[in-house]
């Protein structure tokens, strides 16, 4: 490719890793609710750098696709948000003779042909885009959740999205991440503990814990003009919102003073990560790009337990066979490559991923894609699962033409939360079962 | 609010940019007149920021950026501020996105074109060429909503986002919406797609919706548009942007009935809102990056299309691209971690990019705090904790000290 000189552009600016000088300036500032934010800040910060020291040399892998789940280790939770709906009935398909001629039925436009499905043996196969997955499903480290849903969640993007954050359709104290790390006992001192990529804030923030929520991974780096300071600036940056600013009358002021040291620290600590910062490029994030972030999170064995990762396109009203088969792969992809990764550097890693959505699709198409929908099935990747499938779509009692919800959301949570040591039911309101999935 | 608070509220809040370099001019007019003639220019005829350009085809990368930038620049450059203002602001409600309108950016433009048409309009107007518009069409699906294959996608934001808010309808009204809006689409291979209604994919049956029946387009739009509720609606959105938190209820109220008696007429709910936030019922707003970039090109100089842009996406805002069917982020998100990096970055460009002779890198560099004020329409200034952060840097072109100052708390909110 051609270089041109483009002034204002990315590739002669200057990124410099900035260490920890910063925090020890912010340590030196005075009372306030921002001092005590920024000081919470360096202890979670300086104790993450600390850890990272401690990072095993040299770790066995296995190059034959999947290795044996681990059982003990330090846990870790990815969540993986299709937002916009994914198609689960397309993700999941119907194979069992009783539902695979009511799918055709209802699926003559969208329908998955069934040669390219992959059988695995269950009432259901997997969609061919699900391919990359297959080592961990064949390992038995992969299992399917049919029937989820949270009643009352509607069909309503923005409602349904409240309501799978919250975990509940009534208000909560923020999102059931947040209210785990609530739970936490370093809460509020590490903000690293839960980190959303690419979006989801709203179900990772909480009360009294905070989160890091980082929308635009490739593009979180201080940088500055050439010729300039990034060091001198990002000092006079933070100084412009130091604790010693008067309280102003002014609430936009104040989050935008408060947000300075946050994203500052923010961007220390993930300076670490190898970004590809592409100035031309006007597309979305990509599951697997923000599933390779996540990773790159956990190589650098950081106090990071829970990883949001929130990817869209999933809306498929129209046009939903290229599209989708689009989306699942890219979903596939990144789910395989960040076990690899993950196994590979930090194979002391208990890691378990779900995928959620705000709801599923209707059971009909409508001739070039599927509307909002109610009960959706979902993956569960990386412990020993004790069976492949949990749950049914229920296409024989579709309610008003959506596939019911017989399994609540919440039971996914359920095992998030005690997969990190944490009591779902200090968390969750009743309703949620045990899915007895994992060992 | 006194008049400078008055002039300073109308140029930060209600601009991209353009009263900055008027300022002087601005102050002597005084803020009544300032707000009669933005008024006035809310309601000038349409001109397109596309108007001598030839930008056709295919999407990619480079039309985009000659697209948005031209967009933006009208946005910065117009002297009718308020007119692209309330263009903008339609945008953010219905949200149509250049990403999901693969076949060619003239659909885009078209749209935007269509938004700065009606922007004043009585919103059934809107509402209704909104409707039928050929990006919209494509936007959420209408081309494929036919008889037989009915598709809800518009139906169901026509109801929940543009017109009423959720709790206002059910699901049966969802699809007796899509079920009559069915048979509008754009024919296929042409050059600049016309929207046309095809009797043969349309579902005649007649439907009930919100209580009246309906079985085409104006029918649909009557039983939205006179629905109690539309009002209320355009009154929490407008209000808010306006405003910077939704109206008081008794405000919302007085101001939803005024809005049902003139029939929805967007100028005068518009007016009403700009002397609500004079009168001070407005509260400080995190700026969006657009606006906040577009400001800082008014005191330091215009960037190309394609840095601007750039600068944009890391913010978490690219123009002509909301993230999804609600619109933008709302404004807390934009002192988020993202976009508060992102905008260190671009303090820096603007500072670099700025002409050697303009006032505010003259003012910068002799601390001139007074004069820095004045310049960036903030009349309450800049805290001691801000100042002194700046005048400690190291005596220089005084660029560091602009980028500072581009970058620091008081210049993002208004």
């Amino acid at each position: 490719m051609c270089e041109s000189p483009k002034p204002e552009s990315a590739p002669q600016e200057a990124a410099q890793p900035l260490g920890r000088r910063r925090f020890l300036y912010l340590a030196g500032g005075t009372a306030g609710a921002l001092a005590i934010g920024a000081s919470q800040w360096e202890v979670g910060v300086r104790d993450s750098i600390a850890t990272s020291t401690s990072v095993p040399s040299s770790t066995p892998t296995s190059s034959a696709g999947a290795t044996a789940a681990t059982t003990t280790g330090r846990p870790l939770v990815i969540v993986v948000n299709l937002a916009g709906g994914n198609d689960s009935l397309n993700t999941f398909v119907p194979t069992a003779a009783a539902e695979v001629g009511r799918y055709r039925d209802l699926r003559p436009a969208v329908g998955v042909d069934e040669a390219d499905l992959i059988d695995v043996g269950t009432a259901v196969a997997l969609h061919p885009s699900l391919a990359p997955i297959m080592p961990l499903w064949e390992a038995n480290r992969a299992a399917a959740v049919l029937g989820l849903g949270i009643d009352g969640q509607g069909r309503s993007h923005f409602a349904a999205t409240d309501t799978l954050f919250a975990g509940q359709t009534a208000s909560a104290d923020g999102g059931w991440v947040g209210r785990w790390l609530d739970t936490h006992p370093n809460a509020g001192e590490d903000p690293l503990l839960a980190v959303a990529l690419g979006g989801g804030g709203s179900a990772v923030r909480g009360l009294t814990g905070s989160s890091t929520v980082i929308d635009d991974p490739d593009n979180f780096l201080l940088r500055t003009a050439p010729g300039m300071d990034v060091g001198q600036l990002s000092d006079v940056f933070l100084a412009t919102a130091s604790p010693g600013a008067a309280p102003s009358s002014s609430t936009a002021l104040d989050l935008v003073r408060t947000g300075i040291p946050r994203a500052v620290n923010a961007v220390d600590v993930l300076d670490q990560i190898e970004q590809e910062v592409d100035d031309a490029s006007l597309e979305s994030a990509t599951a697997t790009g923000l599933l390779r972030t996540a990773a790159r999170l956990v190589e650098l064995n950081l106090s990071t337990e829970v990883v949001f990762v929130e990817i869209g396109g999933f809306d498929t009203h129209a046009n939903q066979v290229g599209t989708h088969d689009a989306l699942l792969a890219d979903v596939a992809q990144g789910i395989a490559e960040f076990f690899e990764t993950v196994e590979a550097a930090a194979p002391e890693r208990n890691v378990l991923l779900v995928t959620t959505s705000e709801f599923g699709r209707r059971a009909a198409d409508n001739g070039s894609g599927t509307d909002h929908g109610a009960g959706a099935g979902h993956l569960v990747v990386g412990p020993a699962m004790n069976e492949p499938v949990v749950g049914t779509h229920g296409l024989d009692a579709l309610i008003d033409g959506d596939l019911p919800i017989s399994i609540p959301t919440t039971s996914l949570y359920a095992m998030a939360i005690r997969h990190l040591g944490g009591d779902p039911s200090a968390i969750l309101q009743p309703g949620w079962a045990d899915l007895g999935l994992i060992q | 609010m006194n008049d400078d608070d008055q002039i300073a509220f109308l140029i930060r809040r209600l601009t991209f940019g353009s009263g900055f370099s008027a300022i002087q001019e601005l102050h002597d007019t005084g803020p009544a007149a300032v707000r009669e003639q933005m008024l006035a220019g809310a309601g000038t005829p349409h001109r397109s920021p596309w108007d001598g350009r030839e930008i056709d085809g295919q999407l990619n990368v480079d039309l985009a950026v000659e697209a948005i930038g031209a967009w933006t620049d009208h946005l910065r450059t117009t002297d009718s501020p308020l007119a692209a203002w309330m263009t903008w602001f339609w945008h953010d409600h219905f949200a149509v996105s250049f990403r999901n309108l693969r076949t060619d950016i003239s659909l885009f433009i078209g749209h935007i074109d269509l938004l700065d048409e009606l922007r004043v309009a009585p919103f059934a107007e809107l509402l209704r060429a909104v409707t039928i518009d050929a990006g919209m069409l494509v936007f959420l699906d209408g081309t494929r909503n036919a008889s037989g294959a009915i598709n809800e996608n518009y139906g169901r934001e026509l109801l929940e986002l543009y017109a009423l808010g959720i709790g206002n309808y059910d699901e049966d009204d969802v699809r007796a919406a899509a079920v009559a809006l069915s048979g509008w689409t754009i024919p296929r291979r042409v050059e600049t797609p016309t929207p046309r209604f095809v009797q043969r994919r349309h579902d005649a049956t007649p439907q009930q919706l919100l209580g009246s029946t309906v079985d085409d387009l104006d029918s649909v739009i009557s039983a939205v548009t006179t629905h109690d509720a539309c009002a209320d609606h355009l009154v929490a959105h407008l209000g808010e942007r306006i405003l910077g938190a939704a109206p008081t209820s008794s405000s919302a109220h007085t101001l939803a009935d005024e809005l049902r008696h003139n029939e929805l007429d967007i100028a005068s709910l518009l007016a009403n809102l700009v002397d609500l936030a004079l009168d001070g019922a407005a509260t400080d707003i995190v700026l969006e990056p657009v606006q906040w970039l577009l400001h800082g090109e008014a005191l330091t100089g215009p960037l190309e299309p394609r840095p601007r842009l750039s600068l944009l996406r890391a913010m978490g805002q690219l123009p002509g691209a909301p993230p999804n069917v609600g619109g933008y982020p709302t404004a807390s998100t934009w002192a988020g971690p993202s976009t508060t990096v992102g905008r260190f970055r671009a303090a820096s460009v603007l500072a670099a990019n700025c002409p050697e002779q303009a006032p505010i890198l003259e003012a910068i560099r002799a601390s001139e705090w007074d004069a820095v004020a004045y310049l960036t329409a903030r009349p309450s200034g800049f805290s001691a904790t801000t100042r002194t952060a700046i005048d400690e840097l190291p005596a220089g072109d005084g660029r560091a000290a602009l980028a500072a100052l581009l970058m620091s708390p008081e210049m993002a909110v208004a």
